[in-house]
């Protein structure tokens, strides 16, 4: 796969030397304690940045906020405190077509319920660009192939969504938000259903598509060992509060893992620097 | 897999407004009185071109008195109906949605009679009670089919079926103070009737129907997205605010139009678009005219079946729709369940 097919808006500078594209700062939220549908706890203020070309992941135990920061930075809920910006423009401000043009979101899978083929799944990747009926042009059309070939899936064009394995359906969800053109990719838990194969095979093309240095990915997992692997920055979360923003090494210390995750974690220092994760249960 | 063009969708929408021409011709033909298509054709054209001097009686008398206005009429009520179903499908991501199962028709069938009891000779008041109670039974059914934060296919169902029974014991209760005469006519249109002489001119009808079908095409691209959830369609860029606001206010007032001169008429918003879809996929960009021209020709043939099957007695069509809708939506619901 190559991750440069596919143009993205923002080009020039080298990544690891240009201002910071996605800032948080300060950003908190408290979801209305009078709903009952609602969660019932509050983010505390987070701050990280992120540059072009970086690949962030957000870990955390259930119920510690990751959702709600990746909700934060997508724009669909505005902080009660702080801010978060994109490329200088708070992104909770922005109108839905600019911000569908900027940022791309991966979530959990939700049914379809109207049987559609990939091909045309991924073309609505290209809404944000479109007048109102959005029959889509030759270089739409163009543009929606590349990103399932990107994604190595140009043979699921023409099969049914509701067809497709777990594995099949997470590349095509990924080539309608590479068909977004964005500068910010937002994935909540995108290896929930796949095999460790495929969960393996995302994250390099998640990887690879960030060093390509067009664009910056945030990923919500619960994956320690691929966020140890993969990840440029880690935001460790617990129950609403930050606990660490900053490389695999600095942030996935045993210590405290074991106790966030409540699970006799063991860490190692792999030969390129990066921690190692494995579970330790000794028989009983 | 080809996308869909803008020549597909006008190469369908001729398809098919050439078929519903050809089914218009064959109900003004059919009747107790037989009259030839040559006859029909004549005759129309008299009736375009103002020639009225040279129109036979039963060219004035049946063709454009009798069974003209009846076939106009059920060309709007079948594609208000089957373009609300086709929508609201849409927003509660739920195929088995339409206005009839989801009450949203018995909603508009008690708002209409509250008006009729209280100021019998206000068509307008009519039509307005009617797109109230449409508009308050959306909302109430949509309250009462969400599970925690999502709206559950099965919740909804049993929310608007429940909320149908409600309004349609309230509607006995009201029907039951009414003078025998007046029962007869009421119950006739409250099972769906197209033959009750019109309240308002068709031209109006036609045009505040059309203007609110061509609301909803104009979100047609936002509810392909829709249907794959708010939260997505929201990431994609789609003002998922507005889109809801203009589908559910032109869905219930399509359902308020076509209840307030037809009554209640079941099945055609939930089985035209499930047929169109079959025939022509599922974007909204095709099947909301595919749907407005399905539904009309659906109707006026089911129409033409309730006037003739045992003429002269006229059967309302609205069980003509059920007879053969209710088997079809007990197979769909068999289906979805899997």
């Amino acid at each position: 796969m190559s991750a440069v097919d596919i143009p993205l808006a923002g080009e020039a500078e080298a990544p690891h030397t240009a201002p910071a594209r996605l800032v948080v700062e300060h950003a908190s939220y408290a979801y209305d304690p009078g709903r009952r549908d609602a969660p019932q706890f509050s983010l505390e203020p987070v701050s990280f940045q992120a540059r072009r070309g970086e690949l962030v992941m957000i870990v955390g135990p259930n119920a510690s906020g990751k959702t709600t920061l990746l909700k934060l930075l997508s724009g669909v809920l505005r902080p009660l405190g702080g801010h978060v910006e994109l490329d200088g423009a708070e992104v909770a401000r922005l109108d839905p077509r600019t911000r569908a043009q900027r940022i791309a979101m991966v979530q959990q899978e939700s049914p379809l319920v109207f049987p559609v083929h990939a091909a045309e799944y991924v073309l609505q990747g290209r809404y944000p660009y479109s007048r109102r009926l959005h029959f889509p042009k030759e270089e739409d059309q163009e543009m929606a192939m590349r990103a399932l070939e990107q994604v190595g899936g140009a043979h699921l064009a023409d099969r049914w969504m509701q067809e497709l394995s777990g594995g099949e359906k997470q590349r095509v969800v990924l080539a309608r938000a590479l068909a977004q053109q964005p500068l910010l990719f937002l994935l909540d838990e995108p290896t929930l259903h796949l095999d460790i194969g495929g969960q393996v095979e995302l994250l390099r093309q998640l990887a690879s598509l960030a060093a390509g240095g067009h664009a910056t990915i945030v990923v919500v997992t619960h994956e320690l060992g691929l966020a140890a692997e993969f990840a440029d920055q880690v935001v460790l979360m617990q129950r609403g509060h930050t606990l660490g923003v900053g490389s695999p090494a600095e942030v996935l210390q045993e210590e405290v893992l074991r106790e966030v995750f409540e699970a006799p974690l063991r860490v190692e220092i792999g030969p390129g620097g990066r921690p190692r994760i494995r579970l330790e249960v000794r028989p009983e | 897999m080809k996308p869909l063009t803008s020549r597909r969708v006008v190469g369908v929408t001729l398809l098919l407004a050439l078929v519903l021409t050809l089914v218009a011709v064959v109900s003004l033909r059919m009747g107790a009185v037989p009259i030839s298509t040559q006859d029909v054709g004549s005759c129309l054209l008299q009736a375009a071109t103002g020639k009225t001097a040279e129109m036979s009686s039963d060219c004035r008398m049946i063709v454009l008195d009798l069974r003209l206005p009846r076939v106009l009429l059920a060309l709007l009520v079948g594609a208000a109906l089957s373009v609300a179903g086709a929508g609201f499908q849409a927003l509660l991501r739920n195929p088995l949605a339409d206005p009839y199962v989801l009450g949203v028709s018995s909603g508009a069938a008690l708002g209409a009679i509250l008006a009729l009891l209280v100021q019998p000779r206000t068509t307008l008041g009519t039509m307005g009670a009617a797109f109230a109670g449409a508009l308050l039974t959306v909302a109430a059914v949509y309250y009462l089919g969400r599970r925690g934060k999502q709206l559950d296919s099965y919740t909804l169902l049993l929310a608007g079926v429940i909320t149908a029974s409600f309004f349609s014991a309230v509607i006995m209760f009201l029907m039951s103070s009414l003078p025998g005469r007046d029962l007869r006519g009421m119950a006739f249109w409250l099972m769906g009737d197209l033959s009750s002489p019109l309240p308002v001119r068709t031209g109006w009808l036609m045009l505040v129907g059309w203007m609110t079908i061509g609301a909803v095409y104009t979100t047609a691209a936002d509810l392909n997205l829709l249907a794959g959830g708010e939260q997505e369609a929201m990431h994609l860029g789609v003002n998922v605010g507005r889109v809801k606001l203009v589908v559910y206010l032109a869905g219930s007032l399509l359902t308020a139009l076509a209840v307030s001169v037809s009554g209640a008429i079941g099945y055609i918003g939930l089985l035209v678009p499930h047929v169109m879809r079959m025939l022509f996929g599922s974007d909204y960009r095709l099947l909301i005219p595919a749907s407005a021209l399905g539904g009309a020709i659906a109707l006026i043939l089911a129409d033409t079946l309730a006037r003739t099957v045992v003429a002269p007695t006229e059967l309302p069509v609205g069980a003509m729709t059920a007879i053969a809708g209710a088997p079809v939506f007990i197979y769909l619901l068999r289906r979805k369940l899997g």
